[in-house]
Protein backbone atom coordinates (compact mmCIF):
# COMPACT_ATOMS: atom_id res chain seq x y z
CA UNK A 1 0.00 0.00 0.00
CA UNK A 2 1.22 3.15 -1.20
CA UNK A 3 2.09 6.14 1.87
CA UNK A 4 -0.76 8.18 2.69
CA UNK A 5 -0.72 11.68 0.68
CA UNK A 6 -1.23 14.02 3.74
CA UNK A 7 -0.38 12.92 7.13
CA UNK A 8 -0.23 15.59 9.70
CA UNK A 9 0.82 14.65 13.75
CA UNK A 10 0.25 16.80 16.50
CA UNK A 11 -0.27 20.15 14.23
CA UNK A 12 -0.30 23.13 16.05
CA UNK A 13 -1.21 26.73 14.93
CA UNK A 14 -1.98 30.83 16.16
CA UNK A 15 -1.43 33.96 14.41
CA UNK A 16 1.02 36.08 16.68
CA UNK A 17 0.04 35.91 20.20
CA UNK A 18 -3.90 34.87 19.57
CA UNK A 19 -5.15 31.43 20.82
CA UNK A 20 -4.29 28.68 18.78
CA UNK A 21 -6.42 28.09 15.58
CA UNK A 22 -4.90 24.70 14.81
CA UNK A 23 -4.92 22.20 18.10
CA UNK A 24 -2.57 19.34 17.83
CA UNK A 25 -4.28 18.29 14.72
CA UNK A 26 -4.04 14.73 13.72
CA UNK A 27 -5.08 14.03 10.11
CA UNK A 28 -4.31 11.42 7.36
CA UNK A 29 -5.57 11.61 3.56
CA UNK A 30 -4.73 8.63 1.74
CA UNK A 31 -4.01 8.25 -2.24
CA UNK A 32 -7.03 8.76 -4.31
CA UNK A 33 -9.22 9.70 -1.62
CA UNK A 34 -11.61 12.36 -1.71
CA UNK A 35 -12.18 14.39 0.88
CA UNK A 36 -14.58 17.65 2.52
CA UNK A 37 -13.72 19.75 4.88
CA UNK A 38 -16.20 21.90 6.17
CA UNK A 39 -15.83 24.67 9.52
CA UNK A 40 -17.40 27.53 10.79
CA UNK A 41 -15.41 30.96 9.22
CA UNK A 42 -12.18 31.82 10.72
CA UNK A 43 -11.56 28.02 12.09
CA UNK A 44 -8.18 27.63 10.22
CA UNK A 45 -9.86 25.56 6.72
CA UNK A 46 -7.49 28.19 4.66
CA UNK A 47 -4.84 27.95 7.17
CA UNK A 48 -4.80 23.98 7.44
CA UNK A 49 -4.25 24.17 3.39
CA UNK A 50 -1.65 26.91 3.23
CA UNK A 51 0.46 25.11 6.01
CA UNK A 52 0.33 21.66 3.83
CA UNK A 53 1.63 23.59 1.24
CA UNK A 54 4.48 25.36 2.85
CA UNK A 55 3.45 28.73 2.86
CA UNK A 56 3.17 29.19 6.42
CA UNK A 57 5.17 27.23 9.16
CA UNK A 58 3.20 25.83 11.84
CA UNK A 59 4.68 26.47 15.37
CA UNK A 60 4.28 22.62 16.51
CA UNK A 61 3.68 19.50 15.14
CA UNK A 62 5.34 17.49 11.80
CA UNK A 63 3.71 17.65 8.37
CA UNK A 64 4.29 14.34 6.31
CA UNK A 65 3.67 14.35 2.28
CA UNK A 66 3.51 11.93 -0.16
CA UNK A 67 5.64 9.43 3.01
CA UNK A 68 8.23 12.05 3.80
CA UNK A 69 8.68 14.65 6.76
CA UNK A 70 8.56 17.79 4.97
CA UNK A 71 10.16 21.18 7.24
CA UNK A 72 12.28 23.48 4.88
CA UNK A 73 11.29 25.44 2.02
CA UNK A 74 13.56 23.35 -0.39
CA UNK A 75 11.15 20.11 0.73
CA UNK A 76 8.10 22.36 -0.54
CA UNK A 77 9.30 22.83 -3.70
CA UNK A 78 9.45 18.81 -4.80
CA UNK A 79 5.30 19.04 -3.03
CA UNK A 80 3.95 22.15 -5.29
CA UNK A 81 5.06 20.20 -8.14
CA UNK A 82 2.67 17.32 -7.62
CA UNK A 83 0.06 19.06 -5.43
CA UNK A 84 -1.67 21.84 -6.19
CA UNK A 85 -4.07 24.74 -4.30
CA UNK A 86 -6.85 26.32 -5.39
CA UNK A 87 -6.82 29.90 -4.06
CA UNK A 88 -9.80 31.42 -2.39
CA UNK A 89 -9.73 34.47 -3.81
CA UNK A 90 -8.78 33.94 -7.90
CA UNK A 91 -7.60 37.60 -8.16
CA UNK A 92 -4.37 36.58 -5.60
CA UNK A 93 -3.90 33.34 -7.62
CA UNK A 94 -3.73 34.70 -11.44
CA UNK A 95 -1.29 37.32 -10.94
CA UNK A 96 0.01 37.67 -15.27
CA UNK A 97 -1.41 40.11 -17.52
CA UNK A 98 -2.34 37.40 -19.83
CA UNK A 99 -4.06 34.32 -19.38
CA UNK A 100 -1.46 32.40 -21.21
CA UNK A 101 1.32 33.84 -19.37
CA UNK A 102 -0.67 32.54 -15.88
CA UNK A 103 -0.97 29.52 -17.31
CA UNK A 104 2.06 28.56 -18.37
CA UNK A 105 3.72 30.10 -15.10
CA UNK A 106 3.79 26.85 -13.21
CA UNK A 107 5.52 24.27 -16.26
CA UNK A 108 7.91 26.88 -17.31
CA UNK A 109 9.24 27.18 -13.32
CA UNK A 110 9.24 23.32 -13.48
CA UNK A 111 11.87 23.39 -16.25
CA UNK A 112 9.92 23.36 -19.35
CA UNK A 113 10.72 25.31 -22.69
CA UNK A 114 8.58 27.98 -23.76
CA UNK A 115 7.18 25.75 -26.07
CA UNK A 116 6.23 22.93 -24.26
CA UNK A 117 4.71 25.14 -21.26
CA UNK A 118 2.39 26.77 -24.10
CA UNK A 119 1.28 23.86 -25.35
CA UNK A 120 0.87 22.71 -21.55
CA UNK A 121 -0.76 25.56 -20.96
CA UNK A 122 -3.40 25.37 -24.22
CA UNK A 123 -4.76 21.85 -23.22
CA UNK A 124 -5.21 22.76 -19.42
CA UNK A 125 -7.33 25.52 -21.10
CA UNK A 126 -8.92 23.75 -23.12
CA UNK A 127 -9.83 21.42 -20.28
CA UNK A 128 -11.63 23.58 -18.05
CA UNK A 129 -13.80 24.64 -21.31
CA UNK A 130 -11.28 28.01 -22.17
CA UNK A 131 -10.03 27.17 -25.94
CA UNK A 132 -9.70 30.40 -27.23
CA UNK A 133 -8.95 32.03 -24.12
CA UNK A 134 -4.90 32.68 -24.38
CA UNK A 135 -4.45 35.98 -25.07
CA UNK A 136 -7.49 37.34 -22.92
CA UNK A 137 -6.36 39.68 -20.32
CA UNK A 138 -6.37 38.29 -16.78
CA UNK A 139 -8.03 41.45 -14.60
CA UNK A 140 -11.02 41.41 -17.85
CA UNK A 141 -12.50 38.37 -16.91
CA UNK A 142 -15.56 37.53 -15.32
CA UNK A 143 -15.18 36.10 -11.59
CA UNK A 144 -16.23 32.41 -12.86
CA UNK A 145 -13.91 32.87 -16.11
CA UNK A 146 -11.08 33.85 -13.23
CA UNK A 147 -12.01 30.61 -11.18
CA UNK A 148 -11.59 28.13 -13.98
CA UNK A 149 -8.20 30.09 -15.40
CA UNK A 150 -6.68 29.37 -11.94
CA UNK A 151 -8.47 25.85 -11.82
CA UNK A 152 -6.02 25.60 -15.42
CA UNK A 153 -3.08 27.07 -13.34
CA UNK A 154 -3.07 23.96 -11.49
CA UNK A 155 -3.88 21.45 -13.94
CA UNK A 156 -1.58 22.56 -16.57
CA UNK A 157 1.06 21.35 -13.84
CA UNK A 158 -0.38 18.05 -14.13
CA UNK A 159 -0.80 17.51 -9.85
CA UNK A 160 -1.47 14.11 -8.60
CA UNK A 161 -3.37 15.93 -5.43
CA UNK A 162 -5.35 19.52 -5.85
CA UNK A 163 -6.39 21.05 -2.54
CA UNK A 164 -9.46 23.28 -3.22
CA UNK A 165 -10.29 26.05 -0.81
CA UNK A 166 -13.98 27.60 -1.41
CA UNK A 167 -13.72 27.00 -5.03
CA UNK A 168 -17.84 27.99 -5.54
CA UNK A 169 -17.50 31.02 -3.98
CA UNK A 170 -18.57 33.96 -6.20
CA UNK A 171 -19.69 31.67 -9.23
CA UNK A 172 -22.90 31.29 -10.70
CA UNK A 173 -24.82 28.21 -11.33
CA UNK A 174 -23.30 27.88 -15.04
CA UNK A 175 -19.68 28.03 -13.78
CA UNK A 176 -20.01 25.91 -10.98
CA UNK A 177 -21.66 23.46 -12.61
CA UNK A 178 -18.64 23.52 -15.10
CA UNK A 179 -15.95 23.30 -12.15
CA UNK A 180 -17.80 20.25 -10.93
CA UNK A 181 -18.14 18.59 -14.23
CA UNK A 182 -13.89 19.00 -14.82
CA UNK A 183 -13.26 17.73 -11.58
CA UNK A 184 -15.23 14.38 -11.28
CA UNK A 185 -13.09 13.93 -14.40
CA UNK A 186 -9.88 14.60 -12.43
CA UNK A 187 -7.80 11.62 -11.49
CA UNK A 188 -6.08 13.41 -8.75
CA UNK A 189 -6.75 13.30 -4.55
CA UNK A 190 -9.27 15.85 -3.81
CA UNK A 191 -9.65 18.23 -0.49
CA UNK A 192 -12.25 20.47 -0.65
CA UNK A 193 -12.81 23.25 1.84
CA UNK A 194 -16.23 24.35 1.30
CA UNK A 195 -19.63 25.80 2.71
CA UNK A 196 -21.47 24.64 -0.07
CA UNK A 197 -22.98 21.07 0.81
CA UNK A 198 -24.49 20.04 -2.77
CA UNK A 199 -21.28 20.50 -4.19
CA UNK A 200 -19.31 18.37 -1.56
CA UNK A 201 -21.98 15.70 -1.78
CA UNK A 202 -21.53 15.51 -5.61
CA UNK A 203 -17.67 14.99 -5.14
CA UNK A 204 -16.52 14.02 -1.91
CA UNK A 205 -17.53 10.44 -0.32
CA UNK A 206 -15.51 11.48 3.45
CA UNK A 207 -16.62 14.42 5.24
CA UNK A 208 -14.50 16.63 8.10
CA UNK A 209 -15.88 19.07 10.15
CA UNK A 210 -13.09 21.72 11.92
CA UNK A 211 -14.12 23.43 15.09
CA UNK A 212 -12.00 24.57 17.91
CA UNK A 213 -8.59 23.83 15.89
CA UNK A 214 -9.84 20.20 15.94
CA UNK A 215 -10.86 18.05 12.94
CA UNK A 216 -13.88 15.53 13.54
CA UNK B 1 5.40 51.45 -46.00
CA UNK B 2 2.14 51.36 -47.98
CA UNK B 3 -1.18 52.08 -46.20
CA UNK B 4 -3.03 49.16 -48.18
CA UNK B 5 -0.42 46.25 -46.85
CA UNK B 6 -1.15 44.74 -43.62
CA UNK B 7 -0.83 47.27 -40.89
CA UNK B 8 2.68 48.33 -40.27
CA UNK B 9 2.69 48.42 -36.44
CA UNK B 10 1.36 45.43 -35.93
CA UNK B 11 3.77 43.17 -37.85
CA UNK B 12 6.15 44.68 -35.95
CA UNK B 13 8.22 42.97 -33.52
CA UNK B 14 7.66 44.34 -29.61
CA UNK B 15 11.69 44.93 -29.56
CA UNK B 16 12.08 46.93 -32.91
CA UNK B 17 8.76 49.44 -31.54
CA UNK B 18 10.57 49.93 -28.40
CA UNK B 19 13.71 50.55 -30.12
CA UNK B 20 12.32 53.17 -32.50
CA UNK B 21 10.39 54.64 -29.68
CA UNK B 22 13.24 54.99 -27.07
CA UNK B 23 15.85 56.28 -30.18
CA UNK B 24 13.09 58.69 -31.40
CA UNK B 25 12.72 59.88 -27.87
CA UNK B 26 16.40 59.87 -26.84
CA UNK B 27 17.87 62.04 -30.16
CA UNK B 28 14.33 64.76 -29.58
CA UNK B 29 15.32 64.92 -26.09
CA UNK B 30 18.49 65.86 -26.29
CA UNK B 31 18.18 67.95 -29.53
CA UNK B 32 19.90 71.54 -29.47
CA UNK B 33 18.53 72.86 -32.82
CA UNK B 34 14.32 72.92 -33.46
CA UNK B 35 15.00 71.70 -37.41
CA UNK B 36 16.62 68.42 -36.08
CA UNK B 37 13.46 68.04 -33.84
CA UNK B 38 11.15 68.08 -37.20
CA UNK B 39 12.09 64.45 -37.95
CA UNK B 40 11.24 62.75 -34.59
CA UNK B 41 8.00 64.50 -34.99
CA UNK B 42 7.33 63.79 -38.30
CA UNK B 43 8.29 59.71 -38.42
CA UNK B 44 5.69 58.66 -35.84
CA UNK B 45 2.84 61.19 -37.63
CA UNK B 46 4.20 59.25 -41.10
CA UNK B 47 3.86 55.57 -39.61
CA UNK B 48 1.07 56.40 -37.81
CA UNK B 49 -0.70 57.48 -40.79
CA UNK B 50 0.08 54.74 -42.79
CA UNK B 51 -1.40 52.22 -40.04
CA UNK B 52 -4.61 54.13 -40.07
CA UNK B 53 -3.89 55.19 -36.21
CA UNK B 54 -6.95 56.99 -34.26
CA UNK B 55 -5.41 59.98 -34.47
CA UNK B 56 -8.62 61.29 -32.93
CA UNK B 57 -8.09 59.30 -29.79
CA UNK B 58 -4.39 61.56 -28.94
CA UNK B 59 -7.06 64.30 -29.42
CA UNK B 60 -7.48 64.87 -25.68
CA UNK B 61 -3.74 63.60 -24.58
CA UNK B 62 -2.58 66.27 -26.95
CA UNK B 63 -4.50 69.17 -25.70
CA UNK B 64 -4.38 68.91 -22.08
CA UNK B 65 -0.08 68.47 -23.08
CA UNK B 66 -0.32 71.46 -25.17
CA UNK B 67 -2.01 73.47 -22.35
CA UNK B 68 0.13 72.56 -20.04
CA UNK B 69 2.77 74.00 -22.25
CA UNK B 70 1.15 77.52 -22.70
CA UNK B 71 0.80 77.40 -19.04
CA UNK B 72 4.48 76.73 -18.83
CA UNK B 73 5.26 79.25 -21.41
CA UNK B 74 2.98 82.04 -19.34
CA UNK B 75 6.02 81.32 -16.72
CA UNK B 76 8.66 81.17 -18.53
CA UNK B 77 8.57 83.69 -21.20
CA UNK B 78 9.11 87.20 -19.34
CA UNK B 79 12.08 85.55 -17.55
CA UNK B 80 14.30 84.92 -20.31
CA UNK B 81 17.00 87.95 -21.05
CA UNK B 82 17.74 88.70 -25.20
CA UNK B 83 16.47 90.64 -27.13
CA UNK B 84 13.03 91.85 -27.46
CA UNK B 85 10.43 90.88 -29.50
CA UNK B 86 7.46 92.78 -28.02
CA UNK B 87 6.67 94.14 -25.02
CA UNK B 88 3.16 94.01 -23.65
CA UNK B 89 2.98 96.20 -20.78
CA UNK B 90 5.39 95.80 -18.11
CA UNK B 91 6.44 92.19 -19.84
CA UNK B 92 8.73 91.88 -22.64
CA UNK B 93 9.10 88.65 -24.60
CA UNK B 94 12.38 87.93 -25.78
CA UNK B 95 13.40 85.64 -28.92
CA UNK B 96 15.23 83.53 -27.16
CA UNK B 97 12.44 83.60 -24.80
CA UNK B 98 10.58 82.13 -27.86
CA UNK B 99 13.21 79.65 -29.21
CA UNK B 100 12.76 78.24 -25.68
CA UNK B 101 9.32 78.04 -25.67
CA UNK B 102 9.07 76.15 -29.54
CA UNK B 103 11.04 73.42 -28.31
CA UNK B 104 9.56 72.64 -25.36
CA UNK B 105 6.50 72.26 -27.97
CA UNK B 106 8.48 70.53 -30.66
CA UNK B 107 10.24 68.22 -28.28
CA UNK B 108 7.65 67.58 -26.07
CA UNK B 109 4.72 66.74 -29.02
CA UNK B 110 7.75 64.70 -30.17
CA UNK B 111 8.10 62.42 -27.12
CA UNK B 112 4.39 61.91 -26.74
CA UNK B 113 3.41 61.15 -30.49
CA UNK B 114 6.87 58.40 -30.50
CA UNK B 115 5.64 57.00 -27.53
CA UNK B 116 1.53 56.60 -28.39
CA UNK B 117 2.33 55.72 -31.98
CA UNK B 118 4.64 52.58 -31.04
CA UNK B 119 4.28 51.68 -27.72
CA UNK B 120 0.76 52.41 -27.19
CA UNK B 121 -0.68 50.76 -29.73
CA UNK B 122 0.57 47.18 -27.92
CA UNK B 123 -0.79 45.36 -25.69
CA UNK B 124 1.01 46.09 -22.17
CA UNK B 125 1.85 42.45 -21.92
CA UNK B 126 4.33 42.31 -25.28
CA UNK B 127 5.87 45.60 -23.56
CA UNK B 128 7.27 43.87 -20.99
CA UNK B 129 8.30 41.13 -22.51
CA UNK B 130 9.92 43.41 -25.51
CA UNK B 131 11.76 44.81 -22.39
CA UNK B 132 13.04 41.80 -20.99
CA UNK B 133 14.01 40.55 -24.23
CA UNK B 134 16.21 43.95 -24.79
CA UNK B 135 18.16 43.06 -21.56
CA UNK B 136 16.20 45.35 -19.26
CA UNK B 137 16.52 43.85 -15.60
CA UNK B 138 14.20 41.05 -14.87
CA UNK B 139 13.12 42.73 -11.09
CA UNK B 140 12.11 45.81 -12.97
CA UNK B 141 9.87 43.62 -15.75
CA UNK B 142 8.48 41.66 -12.83
CA UNK B 143 7.77 44.93 -10.89
CA UNK B 144 6.06 46.32 -14.38
CA UNK B 145 4.20 42.98 -15.28
CA UNK B 146 2.64 43.17 -11.72
CA UNK B 147 1.68 46.75 -11.28
CA UNK B 148 -0.10 46.37 -15.29
CA UNK B 149 -1.62 43.25 -13.61
CA UNK B 150 -3.08 44.32 -10.33
CA UNK B 151 -3.37 48.27 -11.33
CA UNK B 152 -7.12 47.57 -12.47
CA UNK B 153 -7.69 45.16 -9.12
CA UNK B 154 -6.23 48.24 -7.38
CA UNK B 155 -9.12 50.50 -9.06
CA UNK B 156 -12.17 48.13 -8.53
CA UNK B 157 -11.23 47.91 -4.80
CA UNK B 158 -11.00 51.26 -4.09
CA UNK B 159 -14.16 51.84 -6.19
CA UNK B 160 -15.89 49.62 -4.05
CA UNK B 161 -14.41 51.57 -0.81
CA UNK B 162 -15.44 54.54 -2.56
CA UNK B 163 -18.79 52.76 -2.52
CA UNK B 164 -19.61 51.76 1.13
CA UNK B 165 -18.03 55.07 2.09
CA UNK B 166 -20.78 56.57 0.22
CA UNK B 167 -23.16 54.12 1.30
CA UNK B 168 -22.65 55.17 5.22
CA UNK B 169 -23.25 59.27 4.06
CA UNK B 170 -19.96 60.33 3.08
CA UNK B 171 -20.02 63.08 0.66
CA UNK B 172 -16.67 64.83 -0.07
CA UNK B 173 -16.25 68.28 1.40
CA UNK B 174 -13.48 71.00 1.95
CA UNK B 175 -12.76 70.09 5.49
CA UNK B 176 -10.78 68.03 8.22
CA UNK B 177 -13.31 65.20 8.32
CA UNK B 178 -12.75 64.69 4.23
CA UNK B 179 -9.59 64.61 4.99
CA UNK B 180 -9.06 61.86 7.59
CA UNK B 181 -11.54 59.74 5.47
CA UNK B 182 -9.54 59.81 2.48
CA UNK B 183 -6.38 58.86 4.49
CA UNK B 184 -7.89 56.36 6.04
CA UNK B 185 -8.85 55.26 2.48
CA UNK B 186 -5.83 55.33 1.35
CA UNK B 187 -4.12 53.97 4.68
CA UNK B 188 -6.50 50.63 3.77
CA UNK B 189 -5.51 50.30 0.49
CA UNK B 190 -2.25 50.05 1.30
CA UNK B 191 -2.73 47.64 3.79
CA UNK B 192 -5.11 45.27 1.44
CA UNK B 193 -2.49 45.95 -1.11
CA UNK B 194 0.12 44.43 1.22
CA UNK B 195 -2.07 41.64 2.69
CA UNK B 196 -2.53 40.65 -1.71
CA UNK B 197 0.83 41.36 -2.08
CA UNK B 198 1.76 38.44 0.50
CA UNK B 199 -0.96 35.93 -0.79
CA UNK B 200 0.11 36.27 -4.56
CA UNK B 201 3.95 35.51 -3.52
CA UNK B 202 2.38 32.38 -1.90
CA UNK B 203 0.38 31.73 -5.16
CA UNK B 204 3.97 32.49 -7.09
CA UNK B 205 5.47 29.44 -4.93
CA UNK B 206 2.87 27.24 -5.12
CA UNK B 207 3.83 27.14 -8.79
CA UNK B 208 7.00 26.96 -8.56
CA UNK B 209 8.74 30.21 -8.42
CA UNK B 210 11.98 30.61 -7.06
CA UNK B 211 12.77 34.24 -7.77
CA UNK B 212 13.18 34.36 -11.48
CA UNK B 213 11.46 35.91 -14.00
CA UNK B 214 11.11 33.45 -17.20
CA UNK B 215 9.58 35.01 -20.14
CA UNK B 216 6.64 32.98 -21.58
CA UNK B 217 6.95 33.83 -25.28
CA UNK B 218 9.07 33.32 -27.77
CA UNK B 219 9.20 36.40 -29.98
CA UNK B 220 9.81 36.14 -33.99
CA UNK B 221 12.19 39.13 -35.32
CA UNK B 222 11.83 39.19 -38.86
CA UNK B 223 13.48 41.40 -41.63
CA UNK B 224 11.29 43.58 -41.82
CA UNK B 225 11.78 44.67 -38.17
CA UNK B 226 15.44 45.12 -39.54
CA UNK B 227 14.08 47.19 -41.85
CA UNK B 228 12.41 49.40 -39.52
CA UNK B 229 15.45 49.54 -37.23
CA UNK B 230 17.43 50.80 -40.63
CA UNK B 231 15.06 53.73 -40.96
CA UNK B 232 15.13 54.72 -37.78
CA UNK B 233 18.74 54.84 -38.14
CA UNK B 234 18.47 56.71 -41.04
CA UNK B 235 15.71 59.46 -39.44
CA UNK B 236 18.48 60.10 -36.23
CA UNK B 237 21.99 60.07 -38.34
CA UNK B 238 19.30 62.63 -40.38
CA UNK B 239 18.87 64.38 -37.07
CA UNK B 240 22.10 64.15 -35.78
CA UNK B 241 23.56 65.95 -39.39
CA UNK B 242 20.48 68.76 -39.11
CA UNK B 243 22.26 69.03 -35.96
CA UNK B 244 25.93 69.59 -36.64
CA UNK B 245 25.90 70.65 -39.95
CA UNK B 246 28.22 73.25 -40.63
Amino acid sequence: MSAPVIEVRGLTFAYGDGPPVLDALDWVVPAGARVGVTGPNASGKSTLLHLIMGLRAAQQGSIILYGRHRVTEGDFYEVRARMGLLFQDSDDQLFCPTVLDDVAFGPLHLGASPDAAQEAAREALAAVGLAGYEERITSRLSAGEKKCVALATNLAMQPDTLLLDEPTSYLDDRSRDRLLSVLKELPATLVIVSHDRAFLDALTRTRYHLEDGRLR
Amino acid sequence: MNARGRDPLQSMDPRARVICAAGLCLVAALAQAPVSVVPALLTPLVVGLSARFPFQRLLWTGLRLNGLFALMALSTLPFVPGPTWQTFGPISVTYPGLSLVGMMVLKGNALVLSCAIFLSTMESPNLGHALARLGVPAKFVALMMSVIRYIDVLQEEHGRMRLAMRARGFRPRLNWLTLQTHALGVGALFLRSLERAERVAAAMKCRGHQGLYLATRTLHWRRRDTAWIMLLVAVTAGMLWLEWKP
